[in-house]
């Protein structure tokens, strides 16, 4: 019994350590980071907000590839962290979540770990770069992706 | 590299019930009642998330995650509807195992022959 | 904690004991452990195969393709153990095919199967979960303690 209430005490330890943040920004650049700036001409909404995104997440050497759109009103970002950094990955969605709700305070913020929405997301930036989507459809691809990123089960 | 840690996990936490197995001389029944417990146990001490994180299906697959699943249905109901969620949220985000298991006994059963 | 239990037998049943440890079977501790390991692992390996399917090819996220991989997996299962498969894995790999939902799942229909000859109502309903009942029952309740345990501490500030 009393081996028990140990372990479990010493468990109880071991989830409370490690309140530092979870990310430290490098100034080296990501050599291997996989993103795309989307030009700002020729767009119906200027993509000039996911690219500042993109930038200011490019200087975290552990995400390895970050994707994002934004419309007027709403910002997504997918971010893909390294996997030895994967175990803090809830730490550190919500630390840059924050950040990005920060830099970007008139716009909706989601940022995700998933694959999914990475997936999505890279579709639709290679679209917006052919310059072949209206406004109200890639406002509502952007409603459906966020939607999909909000499911539970 | 998931693949790799679904693997190396996955095959760790089959080695802990090997070793209750051999070692403590339990018997099924028992060995995965204890695992299941373990899960919801370190669930609720927040450490098996970061470990389906990691690992994806090896933390997932494991008969653990059951553990995990029913702890975590009972916190988001609980947080929604106070105390009375930790009786009613349970089966919430977890019913795949279980429903998946009797329908296809019961299809298995339609199917099959018994061997014995 | 075990010579506490021999202390209390009487010289005939401590002669017994010793008796009965030297004459039982040996397990390759080890060797069981490396199997269950590998088999484990493997299952573990092609959950993430289907669970990466499912969110590549389907609408499915990493948060909502748990459900159809677990899913896939009984299946799949359901297959092994009704050619006898899934049984000989067992054999060979212990608790890297019992620890794994695909073990879980194998009980339920093993004993589905089995029980055919009462009937499907006695034989397969009564039957089917007697294995995976303690695992059901107990997952079920020690999951309630702990998210009341958690609710409490939540509750009044303590975490």
């Amino acid at each position: 019994m009393k081996r028990w209430l140990l372990l479990i005490g010493l468990l109880c330890t071991l989830s409370s350590c490690g309140n530092e943040s979870a990310l430290e920004p490098s100034k080296n650049k990501n050599e291997a980071l996989d993103l795309t700036h989307i030009s700002t001409k020729d767009q119906n909404t200027s993509q000039q907000q996911a690219n500042q995104a993109k930038a200011a997440l490019s200087n975290y050497k552990e995400i390895t590839a970050i994707k994002a759109v934004n419309t007027s009103k709403q910002l997504i970002i997918a971010v893909q962290v390294e996997q030895n950094q994967r175990l803090k990955l809830a730490k550190i969605r919500k630390q840059l979540s924050k950040e990005m709700k920060e830099m970007f305070p008139d716009l909706k913020v989601e940022l995700t770990t998933d694959k999914k929405i990475a997936i999505e997301l890279e579709k639709l930036e290679e679209k917006l770069k052919s310059g072949s989507m209206s406004k109200k459809s890639m406002e509502k691809r952007v409603k459906k992706i966020v939607d999909l990123s909000k499911e539970q089960t | 590299m998931i693949f790799f840690w679904a693997f190396v996990i996955g095959g760790a936490i089959c080695v802990i019930g090997q070793i209750l197995f051999d070692v403590f001389k339990m018997n099924p029944g028992q060995t995965l009642t204890i695992l299941v417990i373990a899960g919801a146990v370190l669930d609720g001490i927040g450490l098996y998330e970061p470990l389906i994180d990691f690992a994806g299906a090896g933390a997932t697959v494991p008969i653990t995650s059951f553990g995990n699943s029913l702890v975590h249905g009972a916190m988001q109901e609980a947080e929604k509807h106070g105390l009375v969620g930790v009786v009613t949220g349970m089966f919430e985000v977890t019913s795949a195992g279980i429903s998946a298991a009797i329908v296809f006994g019961v299809i298995g059963a339609i199917i099959f022959k018994p061997k014995g | 904690m075990a010579d506490k239990k021999k202390k209390k037998l009487p010289p005939e049943a401590q002669n017994y004991q010793a008796f009965q440890q030297d004459r039982e079977v040996k397990r390759p501790v080890l060797l069981n452990c490396l199997k269950a390991f590998l088999v484990g692992g493997f299952i573990c390996f092609i959950g993430q195969l289907i669970s990466t399917f499912y969110v590549y090819y389907f609408n499915f996220t990493e948060q909502t393709a748990g459900n159809p991989t677990t899913a896939t997996l009984i299946f799949i299962t359901m297959l092994l153990t009704g050619f006898g498969i899934y049984d000989r894995i067992g054999q060979f790999a212990g608790a890297g095919s019992a620890v794994p939902v695909t073990g879980f799942g194998n009980a339920v229909i093993s004993s589905a199967i089995e029980y055919k000859t009462e009937g499907f109502i006695l034989g397969v309903g009564s039957n089917m979960l007697k294995l995976a009942g303690p695992v059901i029952v107990y997952g079920v309740f020690s999951a309630f303690v702990i998210a009341l345990i958690k609710t409490l501490l939540i509750k009044w500030g303590v975490i």
